[in-house]
């Protein structure tokens, strides 16, 4: 057991407490602005899996239709249906728990900062102890800046919330709980059947109660973190959705728009058809890609200028 | 099971995991919870012990037999793990408790003495029914006053008058934590401490500052008074001599690789300083040269002490040592395979050492170097602890 802890202390605990005291030296001593670019710096980097997460569910929900035809064809066989399903996320390279993929990642974040926390805002001397072994010497003016001030705005980052004052004991987790929500419902995964609908609404507002409660018991650093990550993850989707861009008549959205994906997706069927109408018939089979492009290409500025 | 029906299992397991790991941290137990810091405090035939349940032990040195045991009685919710080290006062023994009280019991007996100032015969440093926590030791000095730092970065003077109170005399304000113990300089008549925020303060009976040193970093270690000299470390891996009389500086040493944090052994112009770079530094008070360095594997937390010729000390992982102070040269040495934070007592040729198991234990130091344990087995300080009717294998 203690490998794993010497591991996950290596991997994870001193990286971590020596970002968050490289990043409090570098921006002027103040605490709060170091979890607040920690945070900034984890969502960048994850920013590529944010992307594919969403593309994800554009893709989910796009296949709705077509999940709904495979589930009336074969209604009550539920190994068909199934099987059918699975085969349609296969075809249009959909991973149905690809939408948890930041939700994996970030559970080890959490975990990681919350025990960081506690090593770089001792609050006994076992602690600050604790803090010498896990500091690298060859960081400059490392050890001027401990122990660390925890002070940001009204806040003691290393104190416990519910140890707070009234105002951060009911601000913090109202804070936390509303970002979550809003968070989730710029992220929701597209439900495919009455049940799974009722499990997502129970999610959405399950989801950041529990989380709010939960802020309770957590310092405020921690509270601080995913109050500001939910800010920048639903900040992330509207932008990676488009719904930013629209805001300023911009069209540069990352990901396509569900019926941009449904109409490729028909053009490639076509193609594949007229592929092998092609082969049977001798015809030039370069020149029809070359029209049917040229179609959906019509098709798509069609689109595009109806939404306008 | 088909495969869409195993992705939504495994994606109810990384919910249910997420949610269990929310509750486990924040069910993640007593994190104030002490890991025995406190040095113990021999006086005649017994031997004291502020534990980490927050109570007083007296225990007699010869057989390890508890005498009594006296509770803080503060509240369940308050941190409860004794920092300080008990200390004799006027045939009492008092100690400084986290919630920023001051307890004194007869020596004897263990009951509270009516002498002290409130109802509850307790002083307490702020008027707020939990005052800041003390950690560093209290001074006792000129007879009847002490002098307690505090948490909140006070340095709090009181009187003590005879059958009646603690009379506060003035408090100094420093802008940080005070863990370090205050040191008194009765030639000059001033009180001479370090702060976590970087300053080592002189002060007159009165409170007025006298002079600052200033260093780059927190002060955790209490300083030593030599001659005209005071001479501390400090957490940015230095250690400094500074003037007495003016706070200027001497020299400073800061080849270390780790913090200097507990209080250093001074013996024949000699300062032994341990580190948490896990090396003893012997440096000549009057120049700052090194003598010799000795180097462990495991950081050390707390100070030595010297025995004759022997300089003993404890690493944190709980290797206890003994050296020849002048040549470094390794005597002896025993596991005891548990934390140690608290520093060591000695009395004659017995050390006294609480581990973070809750355990005190004993050793003798043989004229060979050797440690040899004192008692037949480990005082465990916890009320009723079945470890004390267990059988006990020796570890030196």
């Amino acid at each position: 057991m203690e490998i794993f802890s010497d591991i996950w202390n290596v991997i994870f605990i001193r990286p971590m407490v020596n970002s968050l005291i490289l990043l409090y030296i570098l921006l002027g001593q103040n605490f709060g602005l170091s979890i607040i670019s920690f945070t900034v710096l984890i969502r960048v980097l994850m920013f590529p899996l944010s992307i594919r997460q969403t593309k994800q569910m554009k893709g989910m929900s796009s296949m709705q239709p077509k999940i709904k035809q495979i589930q009336e064809k074969y209604k009550g066989n539920k190994q068909k249906i199934s099987q059918e399903t699975m085969s349609l996320y296969k075809q249009q390279g959909i991973n149905p728990i690809g939408c948890l993929g930041p939700l994996i990642i970030q559970m080890p974040i959490f975990i990681g900062l919350y025990q960081s926390l506690y090593i770089t805002l001792p609050s006994n001397p076992e602690s600050l102890t604790q803090l010498s072994d896990s500091i690298y010497g060859f960081i400059p003016l490392i050890n001027q800046a401990v122990p660390i001030d925890a002070k940001f705005l009204w806040l003691n980052l290393g104190s416990i919330v519910r140890s707070s004052d009234i105002y951060t004991q009911i601000g913090l987790p109202i804070l936390v709980g509303a970002s979550t929500f809003l968070m989730q419902k710029t992220t929701a995964t597209p439900a495919m059947d009455d049940r799974q609908k009722s499990t997502n609404r129970m999610m959405l507002w399950f989801m950041p109660i529990l989380l709010a409660w939960f802020t309770l018991s957590f310092p405020s650093g921690l509270a601080l973190y995913w109050l500001i990550s939910n800010v920048i993850g639903t900040l992330i989707q509207l932008v990676i959705t488009g719904k930013i861009q629209s805001l300023f008549n911009l069209n540069t959205n990352l990901v396509k728009d569900d019926s941009e994906i449904l109409i490729e997706d028909n053009n490639k069927t076509d193609i594949h058809e007229k592929e092998e109408n092609n082969e049977s018939s001798g015809n030039n089979s370069k020149n029809n890609r070359r029209s049917n492009r040229h179609r959906s290409g019509r098709v798509k500025r069609k689109q595009r200028r109806s939404r306008d | 099971m088909n495969k869409l029906q195993i992705l939504k299992n495994i994606k109810s397991y990384i919910l249910i995991s997420f949610i269990v790991s929310l509750c486990m941290l924040s069910c993640v137990g007593d994190r104030m919870k002490g890991s025995g810091w406190s040095t113990p405090f021999v006086e005649g035939n017994n031997v004291y012990i502020g534990t980490i349940e927050g109570e007083l032990i007296s225990i007699d040195i010869m057989t390890a037999k508890e005498n009594w045991r006296a509770s803080s009685l503060d509240s369940e919710f308050l941190p409860k793990s004794i920092y300080s080290k008990p200390f004799l006062f006027d045939g009492k023994i008092f100690i400084g408790t986290p919630a920023g009280k001051l307890l004194g019991f007869n020596m004897n007996s263990g009951l509270d003495e009516v002498s002290l100032q409130d109802i509850e015969q307790r002083v307490l440093l702020a008027e707020e029914q939990i005052g800041p926590v003390i950690v560093g030791n209290i001074l006792s000095f000129m007879d009847n006053y002490i002098a307690i730092p505090s948490s909140d970065g006070q340095l709090s003077l009181f009187q003590y008058v005879q059958n009646e109170m603690f009379e506060p005399i003035c408090s100094f304000k420093a802008n940080d934590s005070l863990w370090a113990k205050p040191v008194w300089d009765k030639d000059n008549q001033q009180l001479i401490f370090g702060s976590m925020d970087g300053n080592l303060y002189s002060i007159n009976k009165d409170c007025d500052l006298n002079w600052k040193f200033v260093t780059s970093s927190s002060i955790v270690s209490s300083p030593v008074l030599d001659g005209d000299k005071i001479i501390f470390g400090t957490l940015n891996r230095s250690f400094y001599s500074v003037d007495l009389l003016n706070g200027l500086l001497n020299w400073n040493f800061n080849d270390s690789k780790g913090w200097f944090w507990a209080e250093p052994v001074l013996d024949s112009g000699i300062i032994y300083a341990s580190n948490l770079d896990g090396n003893i530094y012997a440096i000549r008070s009057n120049s700052g040269q090194i003598m010799w360095i000795y180097k462990t594997e495991n950081p050390i937390i707390s100070s030595p002490v010297i025995i004759d010729d022997f300089l003993i000390f404890i690493s944190k992982q709980g290797e206890l040592q003994v050296i020849h102070k002048d040549t470094k040269r390794k005597l002896g040495s025993c596991n005891i395979n548990q934390k140690v934070y608290s520093s060591i007592e000695s009395y004659e040729n017995k050390i006294f050492i609480q581990v973070s198991d809750g355990s005190l234990r004993a050793y003798t130091i043989k004229k060979n170097g050797n440690p040899d344990e004192l008692w037949n087995r480990p005082f465990f300080t916890g009320e009723n602890d079945k470890r004390n009717n267990e059988d006990w294998d020796p570890l030196c």
